[in-house]
């Protein structure tokens, strides 16, 4: 008991060392920096979405200086090709005279992938990440290569700037454990953000965890018990995100055309035992699934015709679920009581 | 003690608590239940006077709960992980107890248990059942109070048994007598009206007596229908006794017997032939052509009042003797017995009148009515004239309206009235003798009525008069028994108006 606690204790202290590196450099945004840091352990991969000039580039290069992980950035543009992300095979010619092809490794080669602005490439370019997110490996003429690991892809997207981009198709968005939005800071969030950078002395970010590190935690977020009621609270939330289901509400009926895919529920799940762990708790509760829902579920959502007409977001369709759906059933109420 | 025995013990309070908690709601439920019927079968008992013994009723309602309750109790489970689950639900525990207890039944080598189990326990610790299931009276078991309140009332208030049907039928009867007290004191208005014009006394005191019994009627709401015979009784017995009196003042013993009645030469009734004769020999001395008048009035009225003429006779003898005083007092006498003449007859109608309206408050007339409903209908839409109120007035043992006029004074039907309209008769007179046609009407006794009229010119081998009351009366019988089909009845209808013997509304 001692050594899980002590263990539970050591990953609560390790990433709360992790925020406040981060904090040195960014100012705010700690849901931000909470579901990059569940994606990290939980090995998902993060979309982050918000308006330019809101530090997501920033905040994703500060995790990866923190982490003392390898970190790449690839910025998307319509004319990047798969080979400019995964890399290529080159001709070379050795002391002999003999020429050879080797694997030139692109960019996704990393621990933390930053594919900024990921909308403005071309699907085909997007869909060369496909492989590298859900496999952790690409594959160059017909060679098989694994990414080292602990592997993430976090993406960014401007929702403003629409023209000349292409929206990731669902399948992609599917991959990504969370969708985060990056919000505008409060006035004394821009404030402190003035300061900092208006500055000649820079903050400088030390590494907290290795990659050993990270890759025990995630083995050790994996254990984290989860009882039968909360599982069964994550799975009847997700059904209740599917209009044809017995569960969905009135709005998912009317607005939803297809709920979430079972990932859905891992990612509810998952991100769950992160965050009760982030609490030092040995278990996962309702409310944990609560707060990591809208995260794990807004990308999943597709609305119909009506609901992308009336400029239904889907976070108040989670929301709407939430509030319709009871943590625990009537039938099992009905028989404590 | 075991690692994990504050968890089970927790566990254990919990489920006594919310067994406890579900039995008392079904207590309750039961009780709401039992009490509802107790309510529906005291109604019973109390208004209905369904034939139950209390002691058994109750005692079997209260068996039967109790058995159901038992029943019910007995196959109440609570599970341990439920109401865990709803203890961290209620007391935020963060499902701690219930993971705990879930691990260490399915996984209990999980490396988190140790500490899950550690914590748990010391929640467990302070868990209080009370809180995690409060013992509330559900919102529908409040229902037991009123089922209970209405109870007591209907087992302590003296409600006696309600009878739906008598109370029906006595509404029924109210309804009648006072429908007979409406019907009666029309028929005293039309009775007053005529007697004032006849300056009739007996029959306008009369009229008030039943005005004033039909107004009561009316308004002694809830009489009884003996009641209300009684009453017309008293008045029938008080018209007879003034029948007898006016009886014994006349000449003539019986309203039976033969009278004279319709004078229609001049289209004056007898009385004011007699008054107009009466007025002629107020004078001490007559004039020669005055005196003629007065003969050739007196030698009709001698020819038309038959086994009674020789009174007449007397008159013109002492008139011709020049004994006009004589002649004067003996005709006032005349005159006298015609008054009380037309009052017996007033005074005979309401007699009638009084016994339809026993005989209907006896029920007697009830088939009647109903039989008649037919005869009622048909009838208002042959006349308007007769006015929708009196549409009653159409049974056949009823005495019409026209019955209330004064002999010789019709207005609703004979030529008088087709004269006083205007309306140029079709008739022409002719110097033929004067026909009688022997009318059979009313009922008991036959009364045999004279009808004189002018004979017309015509074609005929025989005279309308002889034939039209026939007719009239043929054609009223087969109209009553809607023999005539209903599109013929237009063309029936006209041939009466056309040959004159009948006027327009009476033909409706």
């Amino acid at each position: 008991m001692a050594d899980i606690a002590a263990q539970v204790a050591q990953f609560g202290e390790e990433f709360q060392q992790v925020r406040a590196e981060i904090a040195k450099v960014i100012v705010g945004h700690t849901e931000v920096v909470e579901g990059l840091l569940i994606c990290l352990l939980c090995g998902g991969h993060a979309l982050l979405e918000g308006v330019p000039g809101l530090g997501k580039t920033l905040l994703v290069k500060s995790l990866g200086a923190v982490l003392d992980l390898q970190f790449s950035r690839i910025q998307f543009t319509p004319d990047l090709m798969p080979a400019d992300i995964i890399g290529t095979r080159v001709i070379l010619q050795d002391e002999e005279g003999h020429r050879y092809f080797e694997f030139q490794p692109g960019p996704i080669f990393s621990n933390i992938v930053l594919a900024d602005e990921i909308n403005r490439a071309t699907p085909k370019t997007q869909s060369a990440l496909l492989e590298a997110m859900q496999e952790r490996s690409v594959t160059v003429a017909g060679v098989e290569y694994k990414l080292q690991l602990p592997f993430l892809v976090l993406a960014t997207q401007n929702p403003l700037e629409m023209e000349g981009t292409y929206p990731l198709p669902e399948a992609q968005l599917d991959r990504f454990f969370l969708k985060l939005q990056v919000s505008y800071p409060s006035v004394a969030e821009l404030s402190e953000i003035v300061d900092r950078t208006t500055q000649q002395h820079e903050p400088t970010l030390q590494p907290v965890l290795s990659a050993e590190r990270i890759l025990a935690a995630q083995r050790f977020v994996r254990e984290v018990p989860i009882a039968s009621h909360v599982k069964d609270y994550a799975i009847r939330l997700v059904l209740a995100t599917h209009p044809q289901a017995p569960q969905a509400t009135e709005l998912v009926k009317r607005y939803v055309r297809y709920g979430s895919s079972p990932r859905g529920v891992q990612s509810l799940v998952l991100a769950g035992k992160v965050r009760a762990l982030f609490a030092g708790r040995f278990n996962v509760s309702f409310e944990d699934i609560r707060a990591v829902a809208l995260p794990c579920l807004r990308h999943r959502l597709i609305l119909n015709f009506e609901g992308e007409a009336e400029g239904i977001d889907t976070a108040a369709v989670i929301e709407d679920v939430l509030a319709q759906i009871p943590e625990l059933p009537t039938r099992r109420i009905g028989a404590a009581v | 003690m075991s690692t994990h025995e504050p968890l089970e013990r927790a566990a254990r309070r919990l489920r006594r608590r919310a067994l406890l908690v579900r039995r008392v709601a079904c207590a309750l439920d039961v009780l709401l239940a039992g009490s509802g019927a107790g309510v529906v079968v005291t109604a019973g008992m109390v208004l209905a006077g369904w034939p139950l013994s209390p002691l058994l009723v109750y005692g079997g309602l209260l068996g039967l709960a109790g058995l159901v309750f038992l029943g019910l109790a007995w196959r109440m489970r609570a599970d341990a992980l439920p109401v865990l689950a709803r203890a961290d639900c209620v007391l935020r525990l963060h499902e701690r107890l219930s993971t705990a207890y879930e691990y260490l039944q399915r996984a209990p080598a999980h490396p988190f248990l140790t500490a899950l189990l550690a914590e748990a326990n010391r929640q467990a610790a302070q868990v209080d059942p009370r809180l995690v299931f409060p013992l509330r009276v559900p919102r529908r078991a409040w229902g037991v109070v009123p089922c209970l309140g209405a109870l007591v009332a209907l087992a302590v208030l003296p409600i006696g048994p309600v009878r739906f049907f008598d109370n029906l039928a006595a509404e029924q009867a109210a309804q009648e007598v006072v429908r007979e007290g409406q019907r009666l004191e029309r028929w005293g208005r039309r009775l007053e009206e005529l007697a004032r014009r006849e300056q009739l006394e007996r029959s306008l005191l009369l009229a008030r007596h039943l005005q004033q019994l039909g107004r009561g009627l009316q308004q002694q709401e809830g009489e009884s229908k003996a009641a209300a015979t009684e009453r017309v009784s008293s008045l029938q017995q008080y018209l007879e006794r003034m029948q007898h009196e006016l009886r014994q003042r006349a000449l003539l013993s019986s309203p039976g017997a033969v009278v004279a009645q319709e004078v229609f030469v001049s289209r004056q009734s007898l009385k004011q032939e007699l008054q107009q004769l009466l007025q002629l020999l107020q004078h001490e001395t007559l004039p020669r052509e005055v005196l003629s008048v007065a003969e050739q009035g007196i030698l009709r009225l001698s020819r038309q009042a038959g086994e009674h003429s020789a009174e007449f006779e007397r008159l013109l003898e002492d008139l011709r003797a020049g004994n006009l005083a004589a002649a004067r007092r003996l005709l006032e006498e005349i005159v006298q017995r015609q008054q009380v003449l037309e009052e017996l007859e007033h005074l005979e109608r309401a007699r009638q009148a009084l016994e339809y309206t026993a005989r209907a408050l006896q029920g007697k007339a009830a088939s009647d009515a109903t039989a008649s409903q037919t005869h009622t209908r048909t009838r208002p839409e042959q006349g308007e004239a007769a006015g929708g109120e009196d549409e009653a007035m159409f049974s056949e043992d009823m005495p019409a309206l026209e019955d209330f006029t004064a002999p010789g004074m019709d207005e609703s039907f004979g030529f008088s009235r087709y004269a006083q309209q205007g309306t140029p008769s079709p008739l022409r007179e002719s110097s033929a003798p004067l026909s009688e046609v022997p009318v059979p009407s009313g009922e008991g006794a036959m009364r045999l009525s004279y009808i004189r009229y002018l004979p017309v010119l015509n074609q005929a081998n025989v005279s309308p008069e002889a034939v039209s009351v026939h007719y009239r009366r043929a054609a009223e019988d087969v109209l009553t028994q809607e023999r005539i089909p209903r599109a013929y009845r237009e063309q029936v209808r006209d041939y009466f108006l056309a040959i004159g013997v009948i006027h327009e509304p009476a033909a409706r």
